[in-house]
């Protein structure tokens, strides 16, 4: 009988080595593979340009075959912003950690949302520094191990945990917020809705769209990736709900 | 009667064991003793005749290990 692939590798995808260098269980490549799907069906890939931070997503550059940049740390949209005013007709995105764009690019994030630059960001927010092994991020949950918080994230010395996606629907500028999960199927296909979205908003001269995705990291939360999906469900997704926070079809 | 069948790729794989987790018809199980040259451990597919060509497990694999095929007649 004959035979068609359901699923292989993506069309943008050169393998190996890409999702090679992932630990095992890391959900980082699950979540290259939704974007790619993305682009994959909406036949945009000659005209996105990927704009790198620095962290384990950043992996990914030996993998897509599309036009890409790895930029400054933290500074993926201050790259984004100036490729995007030099070439409008772009599809210009950004793809970061959590540390990379809530901690060490707080600013630039902040700014490229008061300057309403039409750019997508799609941060991978696995609640920790996972490249330099594990430290705390602001995005940490309360009581969480790391290495720079041993005891637990105490939220008397250390604070609490910071909502990317909520900060980002509360600018003027961002027209599309989201955050998503690839815990499961039902949510690997929302969270590829909400990229797909993010782009069109993007595509429509709309404004800034933004989509994070929770991420599982099983060396540095002490889990087996099995369990990994099991606190996703149960403990991040309590911090941190899913769902669209903004969608405008433009800036009011 | 299965709708289709899936390839592992067994370098690629990492053992973490997402597809057993996904696979609905519990098509796939971790081996006990099946490693793969990385030393990783492997799944297995048990039940064949029940894959239902989803391509779930396709999906969910972080390391790209899984190909997933659909009968089709010609
Ligand atoms: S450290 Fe965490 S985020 Fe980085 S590759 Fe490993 S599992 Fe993935
Ligand atoms: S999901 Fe992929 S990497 Fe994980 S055990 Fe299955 S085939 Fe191996
Ligand atoms: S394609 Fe679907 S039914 Fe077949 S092995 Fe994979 S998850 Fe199971």
């Amino acid at each position: 009988m004959a035979k068609k692939m359901v699923t292989g590798n993506p069309a943008i995808w050169i393998d190996p080595p890409g999702a090679a260098m992932y630990c095992p269980g890391c959900q980082h490549p699950v979540v290259h593979r939704v974007i790619a799907d993305v682009i994959e069906e909406m036949g945009i890939d000659g005209e996105v340009i990927c704009m790198l931070g620095v962290g384990c997503h950043a992996f990914v550059q030996v993998a897509w075959n599309i036009d890409m940049l790895s930029c400054a740390h933290g500074r993926a949209l201050d790259s984004g912003t100036a490729l995007k005013r030099l070439k409008p007709e772009a599809i210009v995105f950004t793809v970061q950690g959590d540390g990379d764009c809530i901690a060490i690019g707080a600013g630039a994030f902040v700014a490229a949302m008061t300057r309403a630059e039409k750019i997508t960001t799609i941060m991978y927010n696995n609640t920790n520094y996972g490249t330099t092994g594990g430290q705390l991020a602001p995005t940490t949950l309360l009581g969480q191990k790391t290495t720079t918080t041993p005891r637990g994230r105490d939220a008397s010395v250390e604070g609490y945990p910071a909502h990317t996606a909520e900060l980002a629907a509360t600018f003027r500028g961002t027209v599309y917020s989201a955050r998503g999960s690839v815990h499961t199927p039902a949510n690997y296909q929302r969270t590829k809705k909400y990229i797909k979205t993010a782009f069109q908003k993007q595509i429509d001269g709309a404004g800034y769209s933004f989509v994070e995705v929770l991420v599982a990291c099983p060396p540095n939360w002490h889990l087996p990736p099995v369990e990994c999906l099991d606190r996703i469900e149960n403990e991040l997704i309590v911090e941190f709900p899913l769902g669209e926070f903004k969608n405008e079809d433009k800036i009011i | 009667m299965a709708k289709g069948e899936i390839a592992i790729k067994e370098n690629n794989c990492r053992g973490c064991g997402y597809c057993q987790r996904f696979c609905k018809p519990e098509c796939i199980v971790m081996s006990e003793d099946k490693l793969s040259s990385l030393g990783y451990i492997l799944p297995v597919v048990v039940n064949p005749d029940e894959c239902t060509a989803c391509g779930i497990c396709g999906r969910m694999c972080p390391h790209y290990a899984i190909e997933v095929y659909k009968y089709v007649t010609e």
